[in-house]
């Protein structure tokens, strides 16, 4: 297997290395898996992939990520090359031009991609979709997500302060985020499949972070939906800035809460029409110097402006702990579109 | 900690002796708090090539040397031209080395040249000037008006087109058809404002497909964003895409002190555009 990225002689020991890994500019501040030459060409072997190969031209820099790259950077991270095939459709799917990479890497706003995956890979690849599934479960998600965060920084060229601007940033632009869909539990088809793509699949989302929605009280299905719709419609939420074209959010359904709602509503076009309707704000909310960039971009209606603007930019998704009395909201960045491919590649042992 | 004074006069006590082989020894970067060094190395005065030590024996003795020096176990590493790459000198008693593969991609090499050649526009006389402005700043507004304002005195014409960003689909590909069917009636034009990160990124995307359409075109930006615009344009292959740097923060300033902002800065805009004549 011939590679071709630049070697360099480094201490073996994961601590120096570490070091020395920062002395390069490399790494998010975490100890790194030294990529070795033998790491990364059995990562490849045992995924079957050609190291050559280009995935996507990621910006800012343009550099060419390779599998060869995804590799590295999936060695140093410490994922499985079970993963590989995930993380390509990942870094494909980011480099889409409606996600709109190259402004969600150098924006103030603390978007990350998230990954939400379908498909029998979810078990293979021990990606949690039960309670913990957005951070604290085991298996192999934080390694993944992580991956795909180094590669962004390496290879894209993310970096604070010099090509990304965003102010706070966040947890998951370390670890990633990465998690799946309980599609047994759900009385919906899996989002993946809503979005017209069956199977092993993953759907990357700019996420400007997770906000928990908590409520004890509601019994019935429109009570649960009132109650996601109005969590949703914070002032400060990025989709009801007047200037980008739109802005999608994402919610987390916990299993027990999605079973009760879908008794009512066996169609998430329902479920997505009943949250929009309740996601919106009177225009009064607002000081009234805000009205003129509102109305000129058509936000206003009937007195009303809703935070995303159709129902269908609200994607659901069933996850999370059997513990209910919680939802989760994923407001998104406008204006990338989420996008969902299929992962191809044969099944690694 | 270490002694990290110690470090300049090791540095000079080892240049010394290697100098008398032809060999030079640089200091690249020293980090006291990561413990780390890293050295140049070169060979090109070198008496005999092939008498000098081989890469990872040098760099394992300049590390003892350095850490008799200091005190304490450092990191060192040199960039040795014969490896192509750089050697990590061991940092501890172990010394084992692994060669790893770097994680970072090739980025596409720039040079001046690469882009088109920087239009500029002796005189705006009876000319027009395309403003492209954005949905998120009033203060480009405000700005842009106070500009255009200034133009009509000088008997140049100007319009405006609104960019919504982020358009996707094929409604997006419209909206940019429709942006550079604008920049065609004009004979320079002004892209503003990059006033956050992902609007700079469009800020600069835009100037360079004016700049790309052949017309002396100026970014704006705010002061805050500077070093991303530059770097953004850098990116895109484009080197000396003039860009007029505004104070930050600027929209939330008072409109009256925007507006007198703008005609301070009118005459700047005008030199980068490349304005040599009066009229």
């Amino acid at each position: 297997m011939r590679l071709t990225s630049a070697t360099l002689n480094a201490p073996e020991d994961v601590v120096e290395f570490s070091a020395f890994a920062a002395a390069q500019g490399w790494g998010d501040g975490l100890p790194l898996v030294a990529p070795s030459v033998e790491r990364v060409e059995r990562f490849l072997d045992a995924a079957g992939c050609n190291p050559a190969e280009v995935i996507a031209e990621l910006p800012p820099l343009r550099a060419m990520c390779t599998y060869e790259l995804l590799a590295v950077n999936g060695v140093m991270a410490g994922a499985p090359p079970a993963a590989l095939h995930l993380m390509a459709a990942a870094v494909k799917a980011m480099a889409e031009p409606d996600f709109e990479l190259a402004s969600l890497n150098a924006t103030t706003g603390s978007v990350v991609p998230a990954v939400v995956v379908n498909g029998e890979q979810r078990h293979r690849l021990s990606i949690p979709f039960g309670a913990g599934c957005l951070g604290g479960a085991g298996g192999w998600a934080p390694a993944i997500g992580r991956a795909l965060r180094l590669t962004m920084r390496h290879v894209a060229g993310q970096r604070i302060g010099l090509t990304s601007e965003s102010v706070f940033g966040q947890p998951a632009r370390v670890a990633g985020l990465v998690f799946g869909e309980w599609e047994e539990r759900s009385p919906w088809p899996p989002l993946a499949e809503r979005r017209r793509t069956v199977g092993d699949a993953i759907t990357v989302f700019g996420a400007m972070g997770t906000m928990n929605i908590c409520d004890l009280q509601p019994a019935e299905p429109d009570e649960f939906l009132e109650l996601i719709g109005v969590s949703l419609a914070s002032r400060g939420a990025n989709g009801f800035i007047a200037g980008p074209a739109y802005s999608e959010t994402m919610i987390a359904i916990n299993p027990v809460w999605a079973e009760i709602i879908g008794r009512k509503y066996t169609n998430a076009d329902d479920v997505q029409q009943l949250i929009w309707e309740h996601a919106q704000l009177p225009i009064e909310a607002w000081p009234e110097h805000y009205r003129p960039a509102l109305e000129r971009a058509g936000r206003i209606i009937n007195g009303r402006v809703s935070l995303v603007l159709e129902p269908s930019q609200l994607l659901v998704v069933v996850c999370g702990g059997l513990g209910a009395l919680h939802a989760h909201a994923l407001h998104g960045w406008g204006p990338s579109s989420a996008i969902t491919f299929a992962v191809d590649g044969p099944p690694v042992s | 900690m270490g002694d990290w004074v110690q470090l300049e006069a090791a540095m000079f006590e080892m240049s010394a002796i290697a100098s008398a082989s032809g060999v030079t020894v640089e200091l690249d970067a020293a980090d006291e708090e990561l413990r780390t060094i890293s050295l140049a190395v070169d060979l090109e005065s070198a008496d005999c090539a092939d008498c000098v030590l081989p890469p990872d024996r040098l760099a394992a003795l300049i590390t003892g040397n350095l850490q008799r020096a200091l005190g304490i176990d450092v990191l060192v590493t040199v960039d040795d031209a014969r490896t192509g790459g750089i050697v990590a000198g061991s940092a501890t008693s172990s010394g084992r080395s692994i060669l790893v593969l770097d994680p970072c991609g090739v980025v596409p090499s720039v040079a001046q040249g690469d882009h088109v050649h920087r239009p500029t526009i002796e005189s705006l006389a009876g000319r027009r000037v395309a403003f492209r402005v954005d949905v998120l700043w009033r203060s480009w507004d405000w700005t842009v008006e106070e500009w255009q304002r200034c133009l009509s005195g000088r008997g140049t014409t100007s319009a405006s087109w609104r960019r919504a960003q982020g358009e996707a689909g094929e409604t997006g590909r419209r909206s940019h058809a429709r942006y550079e069917q604008f920049l065609a009636g004009a004979d320079a034009a002004v892209v503003g404002l990059g006033n956050c990160g992902s609007c700079t990124a469009w800020t600069i995307k835009d100037a360079l497909t004016a700049r790309q359409l052949g017309l002396p075109t100026v970014a704006v930006v705010t002061a805050q964003f500077e070093v991303l615009a530059r770097t953004v344009a850098h990116d895109f292959g484009c080197l000396d895409l003039p860009i007029l740097v505004v104070p930050f923060p600027y929209d939330t300033l008072p409109e009256s002190d925007v507006r007198c902002l703008a005609r301070d800065s009118f005459d700047d805009l005008l030199v980068l555009l490349g304005i040599t004549s009066c009229d």
